[in-house]
């Protein structure tokens, strides 16, 4: 039985050193931190529909969220959703006009908001991202 | 191409005769008749041409002879269709008081009296057709009356008009070496015989036979051996006779020589044969020509304009037409109005060739003109071509005629008409014999235009053997052509043919026309020849002797439009080639009226010898039978013999079993006959174990002999008693026989349920050979091939008797039998059926062998294994016998090469069962002896089995999520080449026209991706858009167009097939679904709708400038692209929500400009989607629907850029930087991405 023993023992061995090399292998990509918030006029109502975009000033990335019905967006990098990278972060808002005919792409000038919100450079519009804090954000647009 | 494969025909028949003559209850004799006509008879010598000839239908007349008294057997009514059948119910006993004479038959005769009865026969003979022949042994004559003249035809009355018969010469039985003759007697014809006076005793080493043909006296020479001895022959009916190799008749109005000439003097040699091959790709190379031939006087008053409405829907190429005299008389000069000739103008005539030139050149043919000048005409004739020359200069010969009259008015009408590209001239003897005047008359037709076809019509005017080279026609003829079939048959024989005109005896008839069920068949048939006719193929005649503007001709029209599009519509399906070459024919009353009674005879000649080639081609050994010889479509039928396709062989092309189930129906016989036996046979060695593991069935190896016995040997183990022993062993198929070797062994044996039970009845060693009946398996080799056939063939009628070695059906050796061997050729393996039926191990796999030997252990000499171990084998011995295993025999099983194989399996099954009792005896057997023995257990302990399993548990779970990750690299992969291929796809069009496409050609028309569509070679797809407005993506004309999906337009990891279609709905709701897609082109990074065609991308909603054309003036070019083509995307994936596939907005299909579903947007305001979930453009009428780019490939999205290259890009790229990229010249600085 000593060998049978000493077979299982083996046997344990190599199943513990292929669970290891099992838990090996995936990248690291970088922390996101959930971020929502509330995009709305400053008469409080909603910006229904539009697009939220955030740029971070430290990494190479953005993130985007699309503006629901009642003005709330969930911002998200990598997934949709997911969030946005820590640290600051120009913001941009755009909100087209409603589509009236299926053959009218969105953007250019029919807009909702004023054009400046477009862009994070002329927005004026930042947010910051902290690591452990529940990140939410009000901004307020005005119309064009 | 005259291949027998049937070398056995003749051996059987003779076998059933010789059969038939044992009824006959006297001494009996067997002859066969060899010979149809003289081409046989001179072939019968040669022992390889012999069956050919028995298969020749009503020449496969076999005799049986009684002695001494003669007999005459008659195959009466239907030997032709019964050949390769004989059977004693196709004999009968002439009766001379029998009617059944009447019908074609044969009689042969010999000994004292029998010339009389002979005569007294024939005398019976009467009614159209019959054919009667006559063998007479001359030595048997000889010398039963030596010295005596015979003249074995005399007293034969017969009606003339009516048969023909022939004598047949034979000298002991044989035929005389230089006998190469047969003996015709005819009369109708317009040969006469003067008598034939066959000397006894000359030796018959020649034949030479004086006839007379009008005057003078000419020398009849037979497979051109000119005579050497004059004979003659008293026929009492003087007058009524002529010798020759055919017989003549009514109904044939030629008689048909086959190397037989007529000469002044010593005869030229026979022509060379002209391989069948390439006559045969002749044919099919020749074009087919559709032919009006109309009576210039029929048209009198006509013009073209009545006529070129009427015409203009016959598809056909080129008309011919044939003028006639407008005199009503056949062959005045080729246009009875010549242009400008004075004083050939016949009273009344019209410029009928004016008319036709007219017409033609309206539609857009090619004329040819008809000359019946020369028909009939003798030299002496010629200066009566025409009445009206009577007595003119030209009346003086024909000579002058063709001088004065022919070549400037051909040379007049070839200059004014130029439509004119051809002529055809009837022949006659007069032309036939005036080689300059053919020559000068093609010279002048082929000066006037390189391309005219000169055609010379009717062999018998000597065209054909008038040629220096038999293979060789003229250089300045086109074609010769043949419309009639005797002459055909000339032809044909000669080889000479280079084209032949069907006409008067191909038949297809007004009548026919009118119907078309019935025109069907002949009209099929007129194809084939369709090969042979050189310039008709679909020759249609059409009497249309009436005006134009009458019913008739109405009529005719319309059949010739039926024809030439039937024709149209079936001569590609018969691969034919050229048949764009397409002519019309409308004949007249005088052709027709020579239709005889031969209609569709030859017709279904060249329908079977294309099958029968076409069989060739595929392997099959097809016997043809020179088809000069048929007489009627049955003995034509009777004569093919078409292979049935085995199981397994390529099937006959459906255009073949066509044709043989016509001629099934009209009453043909189709005779299967074996195929060549199997080659390429792929032995290997394969072990099929049933559910229980116990049967092996081992397929034979290349090498192995071929034993349908597998044999046990059966050793003893000392001491044991085999008394009552009973061994059971799997056998899926029953036996037919076991037999123990030596055979004293008594043992008996039972089978059922695929379990074999044998009991020894005593102590014996013993082999046994185990017998597997194999249905089919006729000479008992173990495959069911065609030497099974040959087999059967051979004893076909006889009782099986062991002769099919036991693997037939039982009884007589009958067409039961070859079904057997048919169903069972080299098929697949059968089981055991619920029915009873016996089994049979299939023949394909007839090396199989069962080995079952659960119960054995393999061991002792033959065991190189035991053989190693000597000592140990011996106490494994011991051991089985203290263990008192009454059923533990060793069984040596081998049976040829893979004994080895089965042996190892029975030991390893064995050794597990024994392991205990070898350790308990044998503790101290060392470990490599238990191992052999398998006295140490060879299996996995359980803590080993667990350590497997987990590793195989670890290891799939490592890899399971890699593979699933490789797929989707795969997908990835792919999706990159597609881009690339767009990518490519625009710079080609770039190339081509100087721009990148625009979005669309207008807005709601097809998108940029149908514009490269020729780029992405899809050429056809592209051909299929209409695009000028108002044909929108909607218009329905286009929706084969925006249905196509080329696959290179689908990302993988969607998992879209091309083919599943979109849900677009335009604007008026009508449902239009097109192709989808899943990739858009680079709009920008923004877009101002109040300048809807500047774009900042590369391909955004720019349409064509001007609208509706393919100017394509709204592309952008590359230069306009000043940041770089590496710097600027061109397209990329477009972002579809997984919830909004197919979606009517966010998933519109990929041609469809009215949406902007084929260029996407990005930018600031415009991010990557991030994933297939992100529902940024899901579709609910949001601002932010189906502009966005994204993938489905997880946190990428992949791009091709405007110089081509395919790059990624993640989802989290910083849109400042995205937008860049989209913009084509934002003059900002973008680093590598």
């Amino acid at each position: 039985m000593g060998s049978a023993r000493l077979r299982l023992v083996k046997s344990v061995g190599w199943l513990a050193g292929f669970a290891l090399l099992a838990g090996c292998g995936s990248g690291k990509k970088l922390q996101t931190y959930d971020v929502t918030g509330t995009v709305m006029f400053p008469d409080g109502n909603p910006v229904a529909g539009g697009i939220v975009t955030f740029r971070s000033y430290d990494q190479k990335v953005s993130a985007s969220g699309i503006i629901e019905e009642d003005g709330t967006c969930r911002m998200g990098t990598f997934q949709p959703g997911d969030g946005a990278v820590a640290g600051r972060h120009g913001v941009a808002i755009a909100a087209p006009a409603i589509q009236r005919d299926d053959s009218d792409p969105p953007g250019g000038s029919e807009v909702r908001i004023a054009r400046k919100f477009s862009s994070p450079g002329t927005s004026g519009l930042e947010f910051t991202v902290t690591p452990g804090q529940s990140n939410a954000f009000t901004f307020q647009v005005t119309p064009p | 191409m005259l291949v027998d494969n049937s070398p056995n025909f003749c051996d059987r028949i003779g076998a059933a005769l010789r059969r038939a003559c044992d009824q006959e209850g006297a001494a009996c004799r067997v002859g066969y008749f060899k010979t149809a006509h003289v081409k046989m008879i001179s072939a019968s010598r040669n022992s390889d041409m012999k069956c050919r000839v028995v298969h020749a239908a009503w020449t496969a007349v076999l005799t049986l002879i009684t002695a001494p008294a003669w007999a005459v057997v008659i195959f009466q009514d239907d030997f032709s269709s019964d050949v390769g059948r004989v059977t004693t119910a196709d004999i009968g006993t002439y009766d001379p008081s029998s009617t059944a004479m009447a019908t074609s038959g044969f009689l042969q005769t010999f000994g004292p009296g029998g010339q009389d009865k002979a005569a007294g026969i024939a005398t019976q003979v009467s009614g159209p057709g019959t054919q009667l022949f006559f063998e007479w042994d001359w030595n048997l004559l000889g010398n039963d009356n030596p010295g005596t003249t015979y003249n074995p035809i005399a007293g034969l009355g017969y009606n003339a008009n009516d048969r023909a018969f022939g004598l047949r010469v034979v000298y002991d039985g044989q035929v005389p070496e230089l006998t190469q003759g047969a003996l015709f007697w005819e009369t109708g014809g317009s040969f006469v015989h003067s008598g034939i006076d066959v000397p006894l005793g000359a030796g018959f080493q020649k034949w030479s036979v004086e006839y007379t043909v009008g005057n003078p006296t000419a020398t009849l020479n037979v497979d051109g051996v000119a005579a050497v001895t004059n004979v003659s022959m008293p026929v009492a009916n003087s007058g009524q006779s002529v010798v020759g190799p055919w017989f003549l008749g009514n109904g044939f109005t030629n008689s048909r020589f086959d190397n037989v000439s007529l000469c002044d003097g010593p005869c030229p040699a026979p022509p060379p044969q002209f391989p069948p091959e390439e006559r045969q790709a002749w044919y099919w190379d020749s074009p087919v020509n559709l032919y009006f031939d109309n009576g210039g006087d029929i048209l009198t008053g006509v013009p073209a304009s009545t006529l070129v409405p009427m015409l203009q829907n016959i598809p056909v190429d080129m008309i011919q037409v044939g003028i006639y005299g407008g005199d009503g008389l056949s062959a005045s000069f080729p246009w009875s109005g010549g242009p400008g000739i004075n004083g050939f103008e016949p009273p009344g005539a019209y410029d009928t060739l004016g008319v036709w030139s007219d017409v033609a050149n309206q539609l857009g043919m090619r004329l040819h003109i008809y000359s019946h000048t020369f028909n009939g005409k003798t030299p002496a004739d010629l200066a009566d071509v025409n009445p009206q020359y009577q007595g003119s200069r030209y009346g003086t010969g024909w000579q002058n005629f063709m001088n004065d009259v022919f070549y400037p008015v051909l040379n007049e009408a070839l200059a004014n008409y130029p439509s004119i590209q051809g002529l055809w001239i009837d022949g006659s003897e007069a032309l036939g014999q005036a080689e300059s005047v053919r020559q000068n008359i093609a010279n002048i037709v082929h000066q006037h235009d390189d391309t005219a076809m000169m055609t010379f019509n009717h062999s018998y005017m000597g065209l054909i053997s008038g040629w220096p080279d038999p293979n060789t026609p003229p250089s300045y003829v086109d074609t010769l052509s043949f419309d009639r079939r005797g002459a055909t048959g000339d032809a044909l024989a000669q080889n000479r043919l280079q084209g032949m005109f069907y006409s008067t005896y191909t038949g297809i008839s007004h009548d026919m026309m009118h119907n078309i069920d019935n025109a069907g068949q002949a009209l099929d048939e007129f194809l084939y020849l369709g090969g042979i006719a050189l310039s008709s193929g679909g020759s249609w005649f059409i009497w249309i002797n009436e005006d134009a503007a009458s019913p008739g001709f109405v009529q005719a029209v319309a059949d010739a439009e039926y024809a030439a599009n039937w024709a149209v519509d079936r001569k590609p399906a018969l691969g034919r080639t050229r048949s764009a070459n397409r002519t019309a024919v409308l004949v007249s009353e005088t052709e027709w009226a020579l239709v005889g009674n031969l209609t569709l005879l030859y017709p279904y000649a060249d329908t079977i010898k294309a099958t029968a080639l076409s069989l060739q081609d595929q392997g099959f050994l097809v016997d043809v039978v020179n088809e000069e010889t048929l007489t009627t479509n049955s003995d034509l039928y009777s004569r093919v013999f078409i292979p049935d396709a085995p199981s397994g062989a390529p099937r006959l092309p459906a255009a073949i079993d066509q044709v043989l189930l016509d001629m099934q129906q009209n009453g043909a016989t189709i005779v299967h006959q074996a195929p060549p036996a199997p080659t390429g046979y792929t032995p290997d060695v394969e072990e099929l174990a049933n559910a229980a593991g116990q049967i092996y069935m081992l397929r034979q190896r290349e090498g192995d002999p071929l034993p349908n016995e597998t044999i046990f040997h059966m050793t003893d183990l000392s001491g044991l008693d085999r008394t009552g022993m009973q061994v059971r062993f799997p056998l899926t198929f029953e036996p037919t026989m076991i037999q123990a070797y030596p055979s004293t062994v008594p043992i008996s044996t039972s089978w059922s349920d695929g379990l074999m039970t044998l009991t020894t009845l005593a102590d014996y060693e013993a082999h046994l050979a185990v017998t597997f009946k194999i249905a089919g398996d006729y000479n008992g080799d173990g495959a069911v091939d065609a030497a099974d056939y040959t087999v059967w063939m051979d004893n076909f009628g006889l009782p099986e008797d062991g002769r099919l070695h036991g693997n037939g059906d039982g009884g007589t050796v009958a067409g039961s039998d070859y079904t057997l061997w048919k169903t069972h050729y080299r098929s697949g393996p059968e089981t055991v059926s619920s029915d009873g039926v016996t089994a049979v191990p299939e023949p394909a796999t007839t090396a199989l062998l069962l080995v079952g030997l659960s119960l054995f252990i393999a061991c002792r000499r033959t065991s190189t294994l035991i053989d190693n171990f000597p000592d140990v084998c011996e106490k494994f011995e011991e051991v089985l016998q203290l263990a008192g295993e009454q059923n533990a025999w060793i069984v040596h099983s081998h049976s040829g090469s893979f004994m080895n194989e089965s042996k190892k399996v029975s030991w390893s099954k064995q050794r597990l069962s024994l392991t205990s009792d070898v350790q308990t005896q044998f503790p101290n057997l060392r470990p490599r002896h238990r191992c052999a023995l398998a006295a140490r257990p060879c299996a996995f302990t359980l803590v080993e089995l667990l350590v497997v399993i987990a590793i195989i548990g670890i290891l799939v779970a490592l890899l399971l999520p890699a593979v699933q990750a490789a797929r989707e690299a795969a997908r990835r992969t792919h999706c990159t080449n597609n881009l690339k291929q767009i990518g490519l796809a625009v710079h080609n069009f770039h190339d081509t026209y100087g721009r990148m496409p625009p979005g669309r050609w207008w807005n709601e028309s097809a998108t940029w991706f149908a514009l490269i569509l020729p780029q992405m070679e899809e050429e056809d797809a592209y051909n299929l858009w209409v695009y000028q407005f108002p044909a929108s993506y909607y218009h329905p004309i286009n929706k084969a167009a925006r249905e196509f999906t080329p696959p290179m337009y689908l990302c993988p990891s969607r998992g879209r097939s091309p083919g599943t279609l979109s849900n677009d709905v335009s604007e008026g709701g009508e449902s239009t679904p097109g192709a989808c897609g899943d990739y858009a082109g680079n709009w920008g990074s923004n877009w101002d709708r109040n300048k809807p065609n500047i774009i900042n991308g590369v391909i955004g909603n720019s349409i064509t400038y001007p609208k509706y054309t393919d100017a394509w003036s709204g592309g952008i070019e590359f230069r306009e692209i000043t940041d770089g083509l590496s710097k600027t995307l061109l397209a990329g994936e477009k972002h579809i929500p997984t919830g909004a596939l197919y979606g009517a907005v966010a998933d519109v299909s990929i041609y469809n400009g009215d949406f902007g579903s084929s260029f996407c947007l990005a930018g600031l305001n415009f991010p990557i989607a991030r994933g297939p979930e992100d529902p940024i453009g899901e579709g609910k009428k949001r601002p932010t629907d189906w502009v966005y780019f994204g993938s489905w490939h997880p946190g990428i999205c992949q791009f091709v850029r405007c110089d081509g290259s395919v790059r990624s890009l993640g989802v989290e790229i910083d849109l400042e930087t995205l937008g860049r990229l989209a913009q084509r010249n934002d003059a900002r600085f973008t680093e590598e991405y």
